[in-house]
Protein backbone atom coordinates (compact mmCIF):
# COMPACT_ATOMS: atom_id res chain seq x y z
CA UNK A 1 0.00 0.00 0.00
CA UNK A 2 2.91 2.33 1.13
CA UNK A 3 4.17 1.43 -2.57
CA UNK A 4 1.47 1.95 -4.56
CA UNK A 5 1.33 6.21 -2.68
CA UNK A 6 4.75 6.45 -3.78
CA UNK A 7 4.53 6.24 -7.24
CA UNK A 8 5.63 3.56 -10.64
CA UNK A 9 9.06 2.32 -10.56
CA UNK A 10 11.41 3.76 -13.11
CA UNK A 11 11.17 -0.15 -14.67
CA UNK A 12 7.30 0.22 -14.41
CA UNK A 13 7.68 3.21 -16.50
CA UNK A 14 9.71 1.89 -19.14
CA UNK A 15 7.25 -0.71 -19.51
CA UNK A 16 4.38 1.46 -19.59
CA UNK A 17 6.23 3.65 -22.19
CA UNK A 18 6.83 0.43 -23.94
CA UNK A 19 3.05 -0.56 -24.14
CA UNK A 20 2.00 2.62 -25.12
CA UNK A 21 4.37 3.15 -28.34
CA UNK A 22 2.96 -0.40 -29.34
CA UNK A 23 -0.47 0.49 -29.25
CA UNK A 24 -0.36 4.07 -30.89
CA UNK A 25 1.99 2.50 -33.29
CA UNK A 26 -0.39 0.18 -34.40
CA UNK A 27 -3.68 2.52 -34.14
CA UNK A 28 -1.73 5.04 -36.17
CA UNK A 29 -1.43 1.93 -38.58
CA UNK A 30 -4.74 1.68 -39.18
CA UNK A 31 -5.90 5.11 -38.99
CA UNK A 32 -3.29 5.48 -41.33
CA UNK A 33 -4.59 2.62 -44.13
CA UNK A 34 -8.20 3.68 -43.08
CA UNK A 35 -7.47 7.43 -44.46
CA UNK A 36 -5.59 6.23 -47.32
CA UNK A 37 -8.63 5.65 -49.68
CA UNK A 38 -9.66 9.95 -48.49
CA UNK A 39 -8.41 11.98 -50.83
CA UNK A 40 -6.55 15.17 -49.17
CA UNK A 41 -8.26 18.07 -49.47
CA UNK A 42 -4.89 19.35 -51.46
CA UNK A 43 -5.91 17.01 -53.88
CA UNK A 44 -9.94 18.12 -54.20
CA UNK A 45 -8.92 21.08 -54.23
CA UNK A 46 -7.36 20.87 -57.37
CA UNK A 47 -9.44 18.60 -58.60
CA UNK A 48 -11.84 21.66 -58.72
CA UNK A 49 -9.73 23.77 -60.23
CA UNK A 50 -8.91 21.59 -63.30
CA UNK A 51 -12.75 20.92 -63.79
CA UNK A 52 -13.35 24.55 -63.46
CA UNK A 53 -10.66 25.03 -65.75
CA UNK A 54 -11.99 22.53 -68.25
CA UNK A 55 -15.59 24.47 -68.03
CA UNK A 56 -14.00 27.69 -68.89
CA UNK A 57 -12.57 26.34 -72.03
CA UNK A 58 -16.27 24.46 -73.10
CA UNK A 59 -17.92 27.80 -72.24
CA UNK A 60 -15.53 29.67 -74.74
CA UNK A 61 -15.16 27.01 -77.65
CA UNK A 62 -17.64 27.15 -80.52
CA UNK A 63 -21.49 25.93 -80.05
CA UNK A 64 -20.99 23.35 -82.89
CA UNK A 65 -17.49 22.34 -81.12
CA UNK A 66 -19.10 21.28 -78.14
CA UNK A 67 -19.98 17.62 -78.51
CA UNK A 68 -19.13 14.26 -76.82
CA UNK A 69 -17.14 13.35 -80.18
CA UNK A 70 -14.39 16.06 -78.91
CA UNK A 71 -14.14 15.03 -74.90
CA UNK A 72 -13.62 11.79 -73.08
CA UNK A 73 -16.72 10.17 -72.29
CA UNK A 74 -15.20 7.69 -69.53
CA UNK A 75 -12.69 8.23 -66.89
CA UNK A 76 -9.61 8.90 -69.03
CA UNK A 77 -6.31 10.20 -67.42
CA UNK A 78 -6.21 13.98 -67.35
CA UNK A 79 -3.27 15.20 -69.78
CA UNK A 80 -2.28 18.17 -67.50
CA UNK A 81 -1.51 15.95 -64.15
CA UNK A 82 -2.26 12.45 -64.40
CA UNK A 83 -2.93 11.89 -61.24
CA UNK A 84 -6.67 12.72 -62.14
CA UNK A 85 -8.50 10.95 -64.15
CA UNK A 86 -11.89 13.09 -66.07
CA UNK A 87 -14.72 12.61 -67.89
CA UNK A 88 -16.88 15.22 -70.22
CA UNK A 89 -20.53 14.62 -70.73
CA UNK A 90 -22.78 16.52 -73.36
CA UNK A 91 -26.06 15.88 -73.66
CA UNK A 92 -27.98 17.62 -76.75
CA UNK A 93 -30.95 19.06 -74.68
CA UNK A 94 -32.81 20.33 -77.73
CA UNK A 95 -32.87 18.15 -80.40
CA UNK A 96 -35.19 20.10 -82.30
CA UNK A 97 -33.47 23.57 -81.72
CA UNK A 98 -30.25 22.14 -81.16
CA UNK A 99 -29.22 25.00 -79.46
CA UNK A 100 -29.02 23.55 -75.75
CA UNK A 101 -26.35 21.70 -74.67
CA UNK A 102 -25.61 20.53 -70.84
CA UNK A 103 -21.88 19.72 -70.16
CA UNK A 104 -21.51 18.33 -66.77
CA UNK A 105 -17.79 17.44 -66.11
CA UNK A 106 -16.52 14.93 -63.30
CA UNK A 107 -12.97 14.50 -62.21
CA UNK A 108 -11.84 11.31 -59.96
CA UNK A 109 -8.30 11.23 -58.06
CA UNK A 110 -6.36 8.37 -59.12
CA UNK A 111 -7.87 5.21 -59.83
CA UNK A 112 -10.94 5.71 -57.46
CA UNK A 113 -14.22 5.61 -58.65
CA UNK A 114 -15.41 8.50 -56.18
CA UNK A 115 -15.69 11.09 -57.31
CA UNK A 116 -13.40 14.38 -56.32
CA UNK A 117 -15.14 17.09 -58.50
CA UNK A 118 -18.63 17.55 -60.72
CA UNK A 119 -19.59 21.01 -62.64
CA UNK A 120 -22.81 21.39 -64.32
CA UNK A 121 -23.53 24.16 -66.95
CA UNK A 122 -26.30 24.37 -69.74
CA UNK A 123 -24.72 26.36 -72.96
CA UNK A 124 -26.58 27.83 -75.08
CA UNK A 125 -26.19 28.87 -78.47
CA UNK A 126 -25.02 32.82 -78.64
CA UNK A 127 -24.72 33.84 -81.86
CA UNK A 128 -24.13 36.83 -84.37
CA UNK A 129 -27.50 37.48 -85.89
CA UNK A 130 -28.10 40.09 -88.73
CA UNK A 131 -31.57 40.63 -89.43
CA UNK A 132 -33.13 42.34 -92.84
CA UNK A 133 -36.17 43.52 -92.60
CA UNK A 134 -36.30 46.15 -94.94
CA UNK A 135 -38.29 48.30 -92.52
CA UNK A 136 -37.31 52.03 -92.74
CA UNK A 137 -35.86 52.03 -89.06
CA UNK A 138 -34.63 48.57 -89.01
CA UNK A 139 -34.48 46.48 -85.76
CA UNK A 140 -31.66 45.76 -86.17
CA UNK A 141 -28.13 47.45 -87.52
CA UNK A 142 -26.86 47.15 -90.34
CA UNK A 143 -29.44 47.04 -92.90
CA UNK A 144 -28.13 45.54 -95.97
CA UNK A 145 -26.71 47.43 -99.26
CA UNK A 146 -27.97 45.00 -101.82
CA UNK A 147 -26.42 44.21 -105.84
CA UNK A 148 -29.23 42.63 -107.93
CA UNK A 149 -29.74 42.33 -111.16
CA UNK A 150 -31.55 42.79 -113.83
CA UNK A 151 -31.29 46.46 -112.51
CA UNK A 152 -34.54 48.13 -111.88
CA UNK A 153 -36.15 44.67 -111.07
CA UNK A 154 -36.21 44.42 -107.16
CA UNK A 155 -38.00 46.73 -104.99
CA UNK A 156 -38.65 47.43 -101.47
CA UNK A 157 -42.54 47.54 -101.66
CA UNK A 158 -45.39 47.87 -98.73
CA UNK A 159 -47.15 44.26 -98.35
CA UNK A 160 -49.44 43.79 -96.54
CA UNK A 161 -49.83 47.26 -95.12
CA UNK A 162 -47.15 48.57 -92.65
CA UNK A 163 -44.86 46.24 -93.51
CA UNK A 164 -41.82 46.26 -96.06
CA UNK A 165 -40.62 43.91 -97.53
CA UNK A 166 -38.23 42.88 -101.21
CA UNK A 167 -40.11 42.03 -104.14
CA UNK A 168 -38.55 41.11 -107.47
CA UNK A 169 -41.22 41.75 -110.74
CA UNK A 170 -39.21 40.94 -114.01
CA UNK A 171 -41.73 37.96 -116.02
CA UNK A 172 -39.57 35.69 -117.51
CA UNK A 173 -35.99 36.24 -116.63
CA UNK A 174 -34.22 34.80 -113.03
CA UNK A 175 -33.41 37.70 -110.83
CA UNK A 176 -30.60 38.04 -107.95
CA UNK A 177 -29.44 40.03 -105.11
CA UNK A 178 -27.23 39.29 -102.47
CA UNK A 179 -26.23 41.92 -99.63
CA UNK A 180 -22.68 43.26 -98.72
CA UNK A 181 -22.19 40.91 -96.19
CA UNK A 182 -18.65 39.30 -96.62
CA UNK A 183 -19.90 35.74 -95.72
CA UNK A 184 -18.48 33.30 -93.66
CA UNK A 185 -17.85 29.29 -92.60
CA UNK A 186 -20.82 28.04 -90.62
CA UNK A 187 -23.80 30.10 -90.02
CA UNK A 188 -27.63 29.77 -91.12
CA UNK A 189 -29.52 31.90 -92.81
CA UNK A 190 -33.39 31.87 -93.03
CA UNK A 191 -36.07 34.46 -94.87
CA UNK A 192 -39.28 34.35 -95.21
CA UNK A 193 -41.16 34.20 -98.70
CA UNK A 194 -44.33 34.63 -99.93
CA UNK A 195 -44.96 33.64 -103.90
CA UNK A 196 -47.99 35.96 -105.00
CA UNK A 197 -50.68 34.56 -107.52
CA UNK A 198 -53.52 36.89 -108.94
CA UNK A 199 -56.68 35.74 -108.04
CA UNK A 200 -58.14 33.11 -110.65
CA UNK A 201 -55.15 32.68 -112.30
CA UNK A 202 -54.34 28.22 -112.46
CA UNK A 203 -51.34 28.01 -114.33
CA UNK A 204 -49.20 24.93 -114.34
CA UNK A 205 -46.08 27.07 -114.60
CA UNK A 206 -43.80 26.63 -111.82
CA UNK A 207 -42.16 30.14 -110.03
CA UNK A 208 -39.18 29.46 -108.05
CA UNK A 209 -37.54 30.90 -105.16
CA UNK A 210 -33.74 30.06 -104.02
CA UNK A 211 -32.28 30.81 -100.43
CA UNK A 212 -28.66 30.05 -101.02
CA UNK A 213 -25.31 30.40 -98.35
CA UNK A 214 -21.62 29.54 -98.51
CA UNK A 215 -21.79 31.61 -102.14
CA UNK A 216 -19.09 33.24 -103.96
CA UNK A 217 -19.06 36.36 -104.13
CA UNK A 218 -16.37 36.86 -106.84
CA UNK A 219 -15.39 34.79 -109.57
CA UNK A 220 -11.89 33.37 -109.61
CA UNK A 221 -11.58 29.80 -112.17
CA UNK A 222 -14.20 27.62 -113.03
CA UNK A 223 -16.45 29.23 -110.17
CA UNK A 224 -18.84 31.89 -110.90
CA UNK A 225 -20.47 34.65 -108.58
CA UNK A 226 -23.10 33.06 -106.93
CA UNK A 227 -22.06 29.79 -107.13
CA UNK A 228 -23.08 27.85 -103.67
CA UNK A 229 -25.59 25.75 -101.88
CA UNK A 230 -29.25 27.04 -102.51
CA UNK A 231 -32.35 25.79 -101.26
CA UNK A 232 -35.31 25.96 -104.00
CA UNK A 233 -38.97 26.25 -103.43
CA UNK A 234 -41.11 25.96 -106.77
CA UNK A 235 -44.94 26.24 -106.66
CA UNK A 236 -47.55 26.02 -109.59
CA UNK A 237 -51.23 25.69 -109.45
CA UNK A 238 -51.22 21.57 -108.30
CA UNK A 239 -48.57 21.29 -105.76
CA UNK A 240 -45.26 23.02 -103.91
CA UNK A 241 -41.82 21.42 -104.26
CA UNK A 242 -39.02 22.20 -102.23
CA UNK A 243 -34.81 20.92 -102.19
CA UNK A 244 -31.54 21.36 -101.62
CA UNK A 245 -29.29 21.92 -104.66
CA UNK A 246 -25.76 23.43 -105.61
CA UNK A 247 -25.16 25.82 -108.62
CA UNK A 248 -21.55 25.20 -109.90
CA UNK A 249 -19.69 27.40 -112.76
CA UNK A 250 -23.12 29.46 -112.95
CA UNK A 251 -25.33 26.06 -113.23
CA UNK A 252 -27.63 24.37 -110.95
CA UNK A 253 -27.28 20.98 -110.51
CA UNK A 254 -29.49 18.00 -109.70
CA UNK A 255 -31.16 18.02 -106.24
CA UNK A 256 -29.28 16.16 -103.53
CA UNK A 257 -30.73 12.65 -103.68
CA UNK A 258 -33.71 12.81 -100.87
CA UNK A 259 -33.60 16.25 -100.08
CA UNK A 260 -36.90 16.93 -102.54
CA UNK A 261 -40.20 17.38 -100.74
CA UNK A 262 -43.05 17.66 -102.94
CA UNK A 263 -46.93 18.29 -101.19
CA UNK A 264 -49.94 18.39 -103.34
CA UNK A 265 -51.03 21.79 -102.45
CA UNK A 266 -49.58 25.10 -103.80
CA UNK A 267 -48.72 27.15 -101.16
CA UNK A 268 -49.13 30.48 -103.03
CA UNK A 269 -50.34 33.58 -101.29
CA UNK A 270 -48.96 33.26 -97.92
CA UNK A 271 -46.08 33.47 -95.85
CA UNK A 272 -43.34 30.08 -96.08
CA UNK A 273 -40.24 29.77 -93.77
CA UNK A 274 -37.23 28.22 -95.22
CA UNK A 275 -33.76 28.23 -93.50
CA UNK A 276 -29.98 27.05 -94.95
CA UNK A 277 -28.03 25.92 -92.34
CA UNK A 278 -24.15 24.94 -92.86
CA UNK A 279 -21.83 23.77 -90.21
CA UNK A 280 -18.46 21.68 -91.24
CA UNK A 281 -19.60 19.45 -93.99
CA UNK A 282 -23.09 19.46 -92.53
CA UNK A 283 -25.55 21.31 -95.04
CA UNK A 284 -29.03 20.99 -93.70
CA UNK A 285 -32.55 23.07 -94.62
CA UNK A 286 -35.83 23.42 -93.04
CA UNK A 287 -39.14 24.45 -94.36
CA UNK A 288 -42.65 25.18 -93.06
CA UNK A 289 -45.80 27.67 -93.69
CA UNK A 290 -45.47 28.39 -89.81
CA UNK A 291 -42.14 29.73 -87.66
CA UNK A 292 -40.36 27.92 -86.87
CA UNK A 293 -39.67 25.75 -89.87
CA UNK A 294 -38.71 22.37 -89.42
CA UNK A 295 -36.05 20.81 -90.77
CA UNK A 296 -36.32 18.90 -93.58
CA UNK A 297 -33.07 17.40 -94.95
CA UNK A 298 -29.54 17.03 -94.10
CA UNK A 299 -26.80 16.03 -96.48
CA UNK A 300 -22.62 16.36 -96.20
CA UNK A 301 -21.23 17.86 -98.83
CA UNK A 302 -17.76 19.67 -99.15
CA UNK A 303 -17.76 21.28 -102.55
CA UNK A 304 -17.83 24.43 -100.74
CA UNK A 305 -16.90 25.91 -97.41
CA UNK A 306 -17.53 29.71 -97.42
CA UNK A 307 -19.31 32.30 -98.94
CA UNK A 308 -21.95 35.09 -98.53
CA UNK A 309 -26.02 34.94 -99.13
CA UNK A 310 -28.25 34.91 -102.58
CA UNK A 311 -31.49 35.07 -103.01
CA UNK A 312 -33.00 34.49 -106.36
CA UNK A 313 -36.21 34.67 -107.87
CA UNK A 314 -38.38 33.32 -111.25
CA UNK A 315 -41.88 34.92 -111.52
CA UNK A 316 -42.29 33.07 -115.33
CA UNK A 317 -46.01 34.60 -115.42
CA UNK A 318 -47.15 38.11 -115.42
CA UNK A 319 -49.74 37.44 -112.77
CA UNK A 320 -46.82 36.49 -110.28
CA UNK A 321 -44.40 38.34 -107.90
CA UNK A 322 -41.93 36.67 -105.42
CA UNK A 323 -41.62 38.40 -102.04
CA UNK A 324 -39.03 37.90 -99.87
CA UNK A 325 -38.60 39.61 -96.01
CA UNK A 326 -36.70 39.52 -92.35
CA UNK A 327 -33.53 37.89 -94.17
CA UNK A 328 -31.72 36.88 -91.00
CA UNK A 329 -28.28 35.15 -90.91
CA UNK A 330 -27.03 33.73 -87.45
CA UNK A 331 -23.24 32.61 -86.82
CA UNK B 1 32.86 -6.26 -3.80
CA UNK B 2 31.59 -4.40 -0.56
CA UNK B 3 32.45 -1.24 -2.17
CA UNK B 4 29.76 -2.36 -5.14
CA UNK B 5 27.06 -2.83 -2.87
CA UNK B 6 27.53 0.31 -1.58
CA UNK B 7 26.84 2.60 -4.67
CA UNK B 8 24.31 0.17 -5.56
CA UNK B 9 22.13 0.79 -2.53
CA UNK B 10 22.62 4.74 -2.75
CA UNK B 11 21.70 4.31 -6.53
CA UNK B 12 18.72 2.62 -4.90
CA UNK B 13 18.18 4.78 -2.51
CA UNK B 14 18.02 7.93 -4.83
CA UNK B 15 15.20 6.27 -7.49
CA UNK B 16 13.16 5.47 -4.28
CA UNK B 17 13.34 9.45 -3.49
CA UNK B 18 12.29 10.30 -7.68
CA UNK B 19 9.07 7.94 -8.11
CA UNK B 20 6.64 10.39 -7.28
CA UNK B 21 8.34 12.73 -10.55
CA UNK B 22 7.89 9.71 -12.70
CA UNK B 23 4.36 9.23 -12.26
CA UNK B 24 3.43 13.40 -13.01
CA UNK B 25 6.00 13.33 -15.90
CA UNK B 26 3.81 10.14 -17.32
CA UNK B 27 0.50 12.71 -16.97
CA UNK B 28 1.67 15.28 -18.57
CA UNK B 29 3.19 13.19 -21.53
CA UNK B 30 -0.10 11.51 -21.90
CA UNK B 31 -2.13 15.53 -21.57
CA UNK B 32 0.39 16.52 -24.26
CA UNK B 33 -0.58 14.23 -26.67
CA UNK B 34 -3.83 14.53 -26.11
CA UNK B 35 -4.01 17.93 -26.70
CA UNK B 36 -1.69 17.38 -29.92
CA UNK B 37 -3.76 14.67 -31.51
CA UNK B 38 -7.00 16.81 -30.75
CA UNK B 39 -5.28 19.40 -32.30
CA UNK B 40 -4.47 17.34 -35.44
CA UNK B 41 -7.98 16.25 -35.81
CA UNK B 42 -9.96 19.96 -35.30
CA UNK B 43 -7.19 20.90 -38.26
CA UNK B 44 -8.35 18.05 -40.20
CA UNK B 45 -11.92 18.42 -39.98
CA UNK B 46 -11.32 22.05 -40.74
CA UNK B 47 -9.21 21.44 -43.67
CA UNK B 48 -11.57 19.24 -44.95
CA UNK B 49 -15.04 21.36 -44.44
CA UNK B 50 -12.88 24.29 -46.06
CA UNK B 51 -11.93 22.29 -49.10
CA UNK B 52 -15.80 20.93 -49.57
CA UNK B 53 -17.49 24.45 -49.33
CA UNK B 54 -14.99 25.46 -51.79
CA UNK B 55 -16.01 22.88 -54.29
CA UNK B 56 -19.75 24.19 -53.28
CA UNK B 57 -18.93 27.57 -54.31
CA UNK B 58 -17.46 26.63 -57.73
CA UNK B 59 -20.50 24.42 -58.80
CA UNK B 60 -23.08 26.89 -56.86
CA UNK B 61 -21.50 29.68 -59.90
CA UNK B 62 -22.23 27.34 -62.65
CA UNK B 63 -25.21 26.18 -61.77
CA UNK B 64 -26.30 30.17 -61.41
CA UNK B 65 -24.45 30.55 -65.22
CA UNK B 66 -26.52 27.70 -66.44
CA UNK B 67 -29.82 29.36 -65.23
CA UNK B 68 -29.64 32.10 -67.03
CA UNK B 69 -28.38 30.22 -70.05
CA UNK B 70 -31.56 27.73 -69.61
CA UNK B 71 -33.82 30.56 -69.27
CA UNK B 72 -32.24 32.68 -72.35
CA UNK B 73 -32.76 29.63 -74.19
CA UNK B 74 -36.48 29.23 -72.92
CA UNK B 75 -37.20 32.59 -73.78
CA UNK B 76 -35.57 32.27 -77.38
CA UNK B 77 -37.76 28.92 -78.14
CA UNK B 78 -41.06 31.03 -76.67
CA UNK B 79 -40.92 28.44 -73.53
CA UNK B 80 -40.73 30.97 -71.21
CA UNK B 81 -42.82 30.33 -68.02
CA UNK B 82 -43.22 32.89 -65.43
CA UNK B 83 -40.56 34.44 -63.75
CA UNK B 84 -39.01 33.19 -61.43
CA UNK B 85 -38.09 30.03 -63.10
CA UNK B 86 -36.20 27.30 -60.89
CA UNK B 87 -34.78 24.30 -61.74
CA UNK B 88 -32.91 21.48 -59.59
CA UNK B 89 -29.56 20.04 -61.21
CA UNK B 90 -29.11 16.74 -60.40
CA UNK B 91 -25.18 15.45 -58.87
CA UNK B 92 -26.05 12.18 -58.66
CA UNK B 93 -22.43 10.99 -58.62
CA UNK B 94 -21.58 13.48 -55.24
CA UNK B 95 -24.65 12.63 -53.62
CA UNK B 96 -26.63 15.66 -53.71
CA UNK B 97 -28.53 18.57 -55.73
CA UNK B 98 -28.13 22.41 -56.70
CA UNK B 99 -30.81 24.29 -57.58
CA UNK B 100 -30.70 27.38 -59.45
CA UNK B 101 -33.47 30.24 -59.76
CA UNK B 102 -33.73 32.96 -62.16
CA UNK B 103 -35.97 36.10 -62.26
CA UNK B 104 -35.74 38.68 -65.44
CA UNK B 105 -37.22 41.98 -66.23
CA UNK B 106 -37.42 42.65 -70.38
CA UNK B 107 -37.34 46.43 -71.41
CA UNK B 108 -35.79 48.87 -73.87
CA UNK B 109 -34.52 45.81 -76.05
CA UNK B 110 -32.85 43.99 -73.39
CA UNK B 111 -33.60 41.20 -70.57
CA UNK B 112 -31.98 41.84 -67.39
CA UNK B 113 -31.60 38.06 -65.54
CA UNK B 114 -30.50 37.64 -62.05
CA UNK B 115 -29.52 34.04 -61.08
CA UNK B 116 -28.81 32.26 -57.98
CA UNK B 117 -27.36 28.80 -57.84
CA UNK B 118 -27.49 26.61 -54.47
CA UNK B 119 -25.32 23.56 -54.05
CA UNK B 120 -26.72 21.89 -52.17
CA UNK B 121 -29.87 22.32 -52.21
CA UNK B 122 -30.89 20.02 -49.34
CA UNK B 123 -28.70 21.04 -46.78
CA UNK B 124 -30.66 22.60 -43.84
CA UNK B 125 -27.39 24.39 -42.55
CA UNK B 126 -26.43 27.70 -44.26
CA UNK B 127 -22.85 27.07 -43.60
CA UNK B 128 -22.83 24.05 -45.13
CA UNK B 129 -23.61 24.80 -49.14
CA UNK B 130 -23.04 27.50 -50.90
CA UNK B 131 -25.24 30.17 -52.86
CA UNK B 132 -24.22 32.94 -55.58
CA UNK B 133 -25.73 35.25 -57.13
CA UNK B 134 -25.54 36.38 -61.22
CA UNK B 135 -26.63 39.15 -63.18
CA UNK B 136 -26.79 38.72 -67.04
CA UNK B 137 -28.23 41.34 -69.39
CA UNK B 138 -28.82 39.66 -72.71
CA UNK B 139 -30.25 41.46 -76.12
CA UNK B 140 -34.21 41.01 -76.63
CA UNK B 141 -33.50 40.48 -79.83
CA UNK B 142 -30.28 38.04 -80.56
CA UNK B 143 -30.51 36.96 -76.48
CA UNK B 144 -26.52 37.24 -76.63
CA UNK B 145 -25.61 37.88 -73.58
CA UNK B 146 -23.80 41.45 -73.52
CA UNK B 147 -22.60 42.16 -69.46
CA UNK B 148 -22.25 39.13 -66.52
CA UNK B 149 -21.78 40.04 -63.36
CA UNK B 150 -21.21 38.74 -60.03
CA UNK B 151 -23.42 39.77 -56.73
CA UNK B 152 -22.35 37.53 -54.23
CA UNK B 153 -20.56 39.04 -51.47
CA UNK B 154 -18.01 36.64 -50.85
CA UNK B 155 -16.98 35.91 -47.53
Amino acid sequence: MSKLTKGFTLFEIIISLTILTIISSGLASVFSTSLSGIPSAEENRLAFLYAQREMEKIVNTSFANISAENFPVVPTTYPDDNRFKYEIAVVEEAPTSQDLKSVRIRFYIGSSAQIAAELFNYIFATTTAILEDFEINGELTPPFNWTSFPGGQWNVVNFPIGNRCYQYNHRLQEGTAYPNWPGANNYSVEYKLWINRSSGETSETFSRAYLGGRCALTSSGATQVGDGYYVRVEINHSLTRVSLLRRVNGVYTPSFIGSIITFSTSLFNQWLYIKLDMKGNQISYHFGNSYPPPLRFTTTDNTRSTGGIFIRALNNLGTREVRFDDIKIEY
Amino acid sequence: MEKVKLINKLLLATLNNRRGAAFFTVILLLLVSTVLGGALVVSYVSVSRATEIEGYKAQSLYVAEAGVNRVLWRLKNGQATSSPYEETINFSGSGFDGRFSVSWLSGGGQITLTSTGIVPFTSPLKERRAERVIMAVASSTTFQITSFEELTKMR
